[in-house]
């Protein structure tokens, strides 16, 4: 058992610093996918993956690929895309995924454009749809620097957070949004899926990004333990997918994401069956 | 601003319109609204009460005229019938008003122990006590109204806004929030949007009527007398 579980990850050392990247980003994910959910914008996330691309192909232009700068690229793209439709929603009253959808056509259209006079397509692709195998030390200490602000800031203002959660109409009428503290946390939610998409790719950021918060709603009684759970069995999941993608010899992100869903209906089947014994108890 | 309020006026009106882009809904409202008055406000469907309510706290709502506010926004209440919680996050009656509190403060460590202390005071005094640990979602139309009217009184709400307060409530419920209601009348500015005749009577107050664009102001005396000649009926409360 021990040989199975634990001695892959003593042995090598990718495999220990793709399980820390997963963890990592998980504990991240877990307060950025809870707020998403919350506000109905569960597919941001894939939204956004799609729209940092002209930041990415500029980045892989000007300096190869190199991870620093193509984190750059896509997190500033994928900061000012938040940027623009959030003053869409507030100052014009226009939906919030409604303009997120404009900005991100647009900048895909781009991103499209110019990687297509480039010839270099694929690589870029590539880079898009992460390896967590392979990850860069630089995105692993990013990843890490991220995942604690994100967690900094929650525990710092849990209660605000709370009220902006549950009863929105208040509390933007008690503490208008002051510009820099939009910006912030815009760039705190970029942040977080740029080094998803970095390290996992983007389609399994956003199964990270969703899977254990939805855990975490379902078993927790409070908004931290809704985080809590969710970042406890975001660490399971990454343990599990990281093991089974080593011994079973396939793709990580794709392994991680299919445990944390199976993971989850497995927990909606239990709680199913107790509640069936209850009621015929 | 300042003079305003130390005259004891919370909102002073100069011929203000109000309605969305594109809509205008009310026009020429003039009148000053400060400490220990109690407006009624009444009117067909899409008239603009809510909007009337709703531009007290959103001066975006105010197309023209000038329109004074020297009150805080987080002095404001706004007590809808069905208030907007989200109510997929769980979160306990006590810490919704704790939250509440934290977010006014807006400051480091901003719960004190004197400040649950209060919470739980206000908690007795809407009659939530022993709700004090049960999740928000599971609060009763009423339940919810109590609980918004304590955090106005946690927050020293100066004026309060009441959408409709009424209507999903028990008559049990009515009695105890009338009471609140009357408890804070002298520190307070109230208006509420009603429907019914006999709240309106209750709540001896001024009427403001809205009906197509425009308003005008029955004494509750003359409230009264209309209703007796268009209905043939007096309430009695």
């Amino acid at each position: 058992m021990w040989s199975l579980l634990v001695e892959p990850f003593l042995e090598y050392e990718f495999l220990r610093r793709a399980l820390i990247e997963a963890i990592v980003l998980g504990l991240g994910f877990s307060i950025v996918g809870q707020v998403l959910i919350t506000r109905r914008l569960s597919l941001i996330g894939d939204t956004l993956s799609h729209a940092m691309l002209p930041g990415v192909v500029v980045a892989f232009l000007l300096f190869g690929a190199n991870a620093m700068a193509l984190f750059w690229g896509g997190w500033i793209t994928g900061f000012l895309i938040l940027s623009a439709s959030w003053f869409l929603f507030h100052r014009r009253r226009v939906e919030a995924d409604a303009g997120l959808a404009l900005f991100a056509v647009f900048s895909v259209s781009l991103g499209v454009l110019l990687a297509a006079r480039t010839r270099t397509t694929t690589e870029i692709l590539h880079l898009l749809f992460g390896n967590v195998l392979a990850i860069d030390q630089w995105i692993l200490s990013m990843s890490v620097l991220v995942a604690a602000v994100t967690w900094m800031v929650f525990l710092w203002n849990y209660r605000s957070v709370l009220m902006a959660l549950v009863d929105p109409v208040f509390f933007e009428s008690v503490r208008p949004s002051s510009w820099w503290r939009v910006a912030f946390l815009l760039a705190i939610f970029s942040a977080n899926l740029t080094v998803g998409f970095a390290s996992l790719g983007a389609m399994m950021t956003v199964g990270l990004l969703i899977v254990p918060p939805l855990v975490g709603r379902a078993l927790g009684r409070s908004l931290f333990g809704m985080v809590g759970y969710s970042a406890l069995f975001s660490v399971l999941v990454s343990w599990v997918g990281v093991l089974i993608s080593f011994h079973g010899e396939v793709p990580s992100g794709p392994a991680i994401v299919a445990v944390a869903c199976a993971g989850l209906f497995l927990l909606q089947f239990l709680r199913l069956f107790r509640r069936a014994r209850r009621v015929t108890a | 601003m300042s003079g305003l309020k130390t005259q004891g006026i919370f909102l002073r009106d100069r011929d203000v319109a109000l309605g969305y882009p594109g809509r205008r809904l009310v026009s020429s409202l003039s009148g000053d609204y400060g400490r220990g008055d109690r407006w009624v406000v009444v009117g067909p469907n899409g008239a603009g009460k809510s909007t009337f309510l709703r531009a007290v706290l959103d001066p975006s709502l105010v197309q023209s005229g000038s329109r004074q506010c020297s009150v805080a926004p987080a002095r404001i209440a706004w007590l809808t019938q069905m208030p907007k919680l989200s109510w997929s996050v769980p979160c306990t009656v006590r810490e919704f008003l704790l939250a509440s509190l934290a977010v006014v403060k807006s400051s480091w460590r901003a719960v004190s122990p004197a400040d649950e202390k209060r919470v739980d005071e206000v908690l007795a005094r809407v009659g939530l006590s022993d709700r004090a640990h049960q999740a928000i979602a599971q609060l009763s139309g009423g339940q919810a109204q109590k609980l918004l009217f304590g955090r106005a009184l946690l927050l020293n709400a100066e004026i309060l806004l009441l959408d409709e307060p009424f209507s999903a409530v028990d008559t049990a419920s009515k009695k105890d929030l009338w009471a609140l209601l009357e408890e804070c009348r002298p520190r307070t500015l109230q208006i509420l949007v009603l429907h019914d005749p006999f709240d309106i009577i209750a709540a001896q107050a001024p009427v403001l009527r809205l009906h197509e664009g425009h308003s005008h102001i029955l004494t509750p005396e003359e409230f009264r007398r209309v209703q007796e000649r268009n209905f043939n009926v007096v309430p009695s409360c």
